[in-house]
Order: C-alpha cells, then structure tokens, then sequence
C-alpha cells in the first residue's frame, strides 16, 4: 500500500466468494481477528479457544489479498483493564497475516475488578487531562508489543459530556502527538456525532492534525429513536462521501479506506453493492490526488 | 477510585433503563453510593437527560440479544410472547462478562433447559430446544474440526411433533402452527457443505 490510499472493505464471511473473485477490485482488506478465537476471559485456564472455520476463511482470504487488523476487544480506555495478553495475540495475528497495521476502538466496554463485566456497547470517556495520562503509558506499551502502528478509531458517542477539559479535536491531538499512535478516522462516526449533536463535521476535521489519519472507515447507518446510528447497514451514507473527498486532500498519510457494512446488510448489497462503493472510493481518490 | 467507579456506573446506566430513569428523574441522589466526585455525578445525570441516553439502552439490548437469536433462532420464536420477560430477567440477574457476550448464550440456554413452566406453556420449546441444541453441538464442533473432517458425523434426536409442519414456519421465523398433534419422529441432523441439513422419519406410523 503505498501512493495513493488504497480501497478495501472490513471482511465478513459474507464476501468469501467476492473476495475470492479474480475482478474484486480491492486493494486491501481490514479484518476483525476477535472473530477467530473465543475469549474466555483473563485468568481461564485457555484463555483464548481458536475457531478453526474462521480462521480458514480469513486466511484463505488474505492470501489474496494484504490485510490489516481491526481489533474490538481491547477496550484501551477500560480504568481498570489494560490486556497485555490481548496485545500480544494481536500481534501474533499481525505476524501471522503481515499486516501493515492494527487498529482499535478509542472506548471502553470492559469494566474491571474481582469480575470483570461488559458494557454490551464501546462507550466513549470524557476529554480530560485524566484519560490522556491513562492512555498515553498504555498505548506506547501497545506499540511496543504489536511492533508496527497502532492506530486509533474516533469514537460515535450518542450522549455528551459536559465540562470536558478539552475538546475531541484537541483529546485527539494531544494522544496521536504524545503517544506516537495513528489515527483510523471513522467518517460514518464523524457524521453520527455531527448529525446528533449538531456540529459541523468538515469544522471538526479542519481542526484535527489530519497528518495522524492513516486509514479511514466509511459505512452506513440507520435512523433510531431520532438520532442516526452507526449501525453499519447497507451502502455509505450518502453524508459521508462529502466527507471523504473534504478529508482527501487534507490526509497526506492517509494510506487505506475502508467500506464496512455488517454482513446482515449483504442482502441490500450483494456484490453490485459493494463494488459500487468501491468505484465510489476510488472517484473520491482520484479526485483528490488529479493534478491541479 | 473515582474513574473506574464513574465507568462502572455509566455502564450500568446504559445496561439498565430502568435505573437510568429513576437517576434522569432523581439526579445526583441515585447515585449516592457510588462514590463518584461531584463533576461525574452532574455527568451522568446530565448524560441520562438526553435523548441518547435510550438509544444507548436500546443499543445495549440489541447487542446483548444478536448473539442469543443467532445461536437460539427458533427457539426464540417460540417463547416470543415471553421472550422479553424471560431476558430481563436474566439480564437483571448481572451484566455481561465478556465483550463477546457467550456467557448471556449459556445462561438463556440453561434457562429453556430448566424453566419448567416456560415448557409448558410453549408445548414445542422441548422440541425445538433439542434441535437447536443439537445444531448448535454440530456448528461448536468446527471450532476444532474442519466441515470436510465432519462429512459423516451426525446426531440423531427424536420429536414429540411433525418436524415438517414444525421446522419450515420457523427456518421463515414465523411461529408453528398452534396444537400439532403428537406424533414423534426421529431426527438425523448432520452438517453438509457448512450447513445443517436435516432428515426423519416417523417413529410411528400415522393412525
């Protein structure tokens, strides 16, 4: 992946057969390894039971094409948890595919003690002073484990904090400049927040040190209680491409965008589908990187 | 520990709309117990005043239920009248204990096992419960072994009701026909080509 940012999709088991087409037109996949192991929890006996079906198909996948690690269980913003055993099977998986990068959700769902419990959703944490000294230790360690980037998805968050010490722009400056981690800039989440709080999302990314942004998510969502959720249903939402081509040309080391869809949307889609957000990306791409 | 506590009360907030309610209508008094400073307590008073607050609630449930309907499917067809007193109540019993929420499966499972009166009240739940149970052992059993590996395997259960009128309504997730009659059949269930498939054969000839 070098040159203009490659197009790809997160994989499921839905696109098996498409990626194994030889005219897929993708350049990349993101893959969430959690689907390959069960976890059974930190202190089991074998804490983590590999899924042989999974595995298989993700590895028959990535013999075709090169593949990145999108993580959803380390939960980094967790006070009382911090999975160095999580870490290191992410890194064997990076190993084990030659990814180029890992990435993980910038939220909790854990929460620690005697028993750890879950959340049931990534939960976003107040920009204070106080995170930032949590996660910057934490994610300089995470780097050393995974021995390539580690890059950091902006959270979608459907309630506010108030009083927040600093603005999300600024939270995230600070920990990509003091932690040395990339950014996965998520412009369905962008959109999700703007559209339910009621901020300008092309605003918030000009005041983003958009150099950190080395891989973007584009996705669909759906309307729920009034509010847009991130649910990940059928094709882009259309708000998002505007955001796209408003980030292009201001991402230098942006390197790879992502379409991710849940495969419970495969239906809506079908492989015309996602081929058509494809084609879409790379116009976007094209656009960006045309000369003046 | 004011941060881990704060977490800790935000997650049950989200997991628990009930109670959610009572701090959106109580404010900081709910939330007494919880040991958090008076800025975390305003937050997430202030956090349960807005609309996001249900859709965070609803959001949790959804999540919570998509790993029981995917591994139950049919079986939650049939208790659907009482599906969703039947999960509150067990998710009232505590929280989640893993991100990927394999616990909640067990524990629904456990309870169609157990649950006396939900049997008789839903005259196919002890059927479709031995399907299900059974697919599901066949699905468990390629974490280690590979479909191809599992081509002659099968498990053989038997029905109290005609599986043709029982299964076909609910492969749609509509419900059965009410008050098939009894009339047992046993049941071959093996894995092909990375599917269940299924054959029977009465046990019984029809009168």
């Amino acid at each position: 992946m070098s040159g203009q940012p490659s197009a790809g999709v997160l994989f499921n088991p839905a696109l098996i057969d498409f990626v194994s087409a030889a005219d897929h037109g993708l350049d990349h996949l993101a893959a969430i390894p959690d689907r390959c192991w069960l976890d059974h929890g930190i202190g089991a006996t074998t804490r983590f039971e590999p899924l042989l079906a999974p595995t298989r198909l993700l590895e028959q996948a990535a013999q075709r094409l090169p593949v990145v690690l999108h993580g959803i269980g380390l939960s980094i913003c967790s006070a009382e948890v911090f999975d160095v055993e999580y870490l290191e099977l992410l890194a064997a998986w990076r190993e084990r595919l030659g990814c180029a990068w890992v990435s993980e959700h910038l939220s909790f769902t854990r929460i620690g003690g005697a028993h750890e419990t879950n959340a049931a959703m990534a939960l976003a944490s107040p920009c204070d002073e106080e995170m930032i000294e949590l996660l910057v230790p934490r994610l300089q360690r995470a780097r050393q484990i995974l021995g390539v980037p580690l890059l950091l998805e902006n959270a979608v968050y459907y309630t506010l904090w108030c009083d927040e010490e600093m603005s999300e722009t600024v939270f995230l400056n600070r920990l990509t400049s003091e932690s040395g981690c990339g950014l996965l800039l998520d412009l369905h989440n962008l959109y999700t927040n703007a559209h339910n709080h009621g901020f300008d999302a092309c605003d918030w990314i000009d005041a983003l040190d958009t150099s950190a942004v080395r891989e973007v998510h584009v996705a669909g969502g759906d309307l729920m209680h009034g509010m847009h959720t991130d649910s990940h249903a059928g094709p882009v939402y259309e708000g998002v491409w505007p955001l796209l081509e408003h980030l292009l040309p201001r991402a230098p080391n942006l390197q790879a965008v992502t379409f991710e869809f849940h495969e419970a949307s495969w239906p809506m889609l079908h492989e015309s589908g996602v081929r058509a957000q494809i084609a879409r990306m790379r116009d976007c791409i094209a656009a960006a990187h045309a000369p003046a | 520990m004011p941060l881990p506590d704060f977490q800790k009360a935000f997650a049950a907030l989200v997991l628990d709309a009930g109670w959610a309610q009572r701090v959106r209508e109580e404010g900081e008094a709910a939330l007494a117990s919880w040991g958090l400073s008076d800025r975390e307590a305003r937050r997430l008073v202030q956090a349960t005043r807005q609309p996001g607050m249900s859709l965070n609630c609803t959001l949790a449930r959804t999540n919570r239920f998509a790993p029981i309907a995917e591994t139950w499917p049919m079986c939650c067809v049939v208790i659907e009248p009482r599906l969703r007193e039947v999960l509150d109540e067990l998710w009232a019993e505590r929280p989640p204990d893993g991100y990927q929420l394999n616990a909640d499966v067990e524990r629904f499972a456990q309870r169609l096992q157990t649950d006396a009166a939900l049997r008789e009240q839903f005259p196919y739940l002890d059927d479709i419960y031995r399907y299900e149970a059974a697919s599901n052992a066949l699905a468990y059993e390629t974490r280690r072994r590979s479909a191809e590996d599992m081509q002659a395997d099968y498990i053989e259960i038997e029905l109290q009701h005609d599986p043709a009128e029982l299964l076909a309504p609910l492969l749609r997730h509509q419900a059965p026909p009410a008050e098939l009659p009894r009339r047992p059949h046993r049941v071959r269930i093996a894995l092909v080509d990375a599917a269940i498939e299924s054959r029977w054969e009465p046990l019984r000839p029809p009168p």
